[in-house]
């Protein structure tokens, strides 16, 4: 085993040890709730955003009927890997939240608008 | 496609730099930019990689420029549906170059593997997962190419 894949496989053995530690259940302190619900519908995919050749990835799943549904600060862990050597730990977050009104919205989008003569 | 997404070519520059001053400040604040309407008194939409979007929206509130800055709510009758109460995701960056692992940001090149996995306490195991597509960069808005549509979407 070469030193660059010694180095590696540390890094992914950093990774998921972290992922491991942060699996459990736990209260981050900050009104983050990590969790580990029954999941399904797992799925990824690359996106585009027009903006400058930008390109993104958008993981989505869902939580099991059976599970209790996730709050507005649960956060739940996946592992994402490529053949490139990445490794990175993204927290799922829900899609959808409701305001104390009841209005549903979109948590991690926002919608603005110009003034006029921003042109 | 396309039709949608030239009108940038025909409006003005000083709209361009406006939009691509948006993007600017979107984007410091580790969001992305995802479109804009109408170039004659424009607005859009933008999406945050993490972070509470209704301290984004104060900060956005305060920018040059900004008439409004609003949650993006959904009227539709199933917004509030069980389904969509269960429904989670996540937005990260994908880059081209070297694997930087714990960056928050996807490196991967045009044709490999990306594998998403999760592994529940119990039960079996979650994976997920594309092949890269070939990326053709659009080049910047400023140089007045807004977003052909690359062709692997």
């Amino acid at each position: 085993m070469d030193l660059a894949t010694l180095a590696q496989a540390r890094r992914m053995l950093v990774v998921v040890l972290g992922l491991l530690t942060t699996s459990a259940a736990c209260s981050t302190g900050t009104g983050v709730s990590i969790e580990t619900p029954p999941l399904q519908d797992l799925e990824a995919r690359q996106v585009p955003f027009r903006f400058r050749g930008n390109w993104g990835v958008i993981v989505r799943a869902s939580v099991d009927l059976a599970a209790p549904a996730p709050t507005p600060s649960t956060r739940v862990p996946v592992l994402v890997t490529t053949d490139a050597g990445d490794v990175e730990e993204l927290l799922l977050r829900p899609r959808v939240c409701e305001s104390d009104e009841g209005q549903a919205y979109l948590c991690v989008q926002f919608l603005f608008s110009m003034e006029e003569g921003r042109r | 496609m396309k039709d949608r997404l030239t009108y940038a070519s025909s409006s003005s520059s000083r709209w361009r730099k406006d939009v691509g001053e948006v993007a600017d400040r979107i984007d410091d604040i580790d969001g992305e930019l995802r479109y804009v309407a109408d170039p004659d008194g424009w607005f859009g939409n933008g999406l945050i990689y993490d972070g509470d979007v209704d301290r984004v929206i104060r900060i956005v509130r305060t920018w040059p420029g900004v008439r409004s800055a609003n949650r993006d709510i959904l009227f539709y009758p199933l917004a509030r549906s069980e389904l969509h109460a269960r429904q989670l995701a996540v937005y990260a960056r994908l880059g081209l170059g070297e694997a930087v692992p714990g960056d928050r940001q996807i490196q991967a090149r045009a044709g490999d593997s990306v594998t998403i996995r999760y592994q529940p306490p119990s039960g079996v195991p979650l994976a997920s997962g594309f092949v890269m597509c070939e990326v053709l960069t659009t080049g910047d808005i400023l140089e007045g190419e807004l977003g052909e549509i690359p062709p692997c979407a």
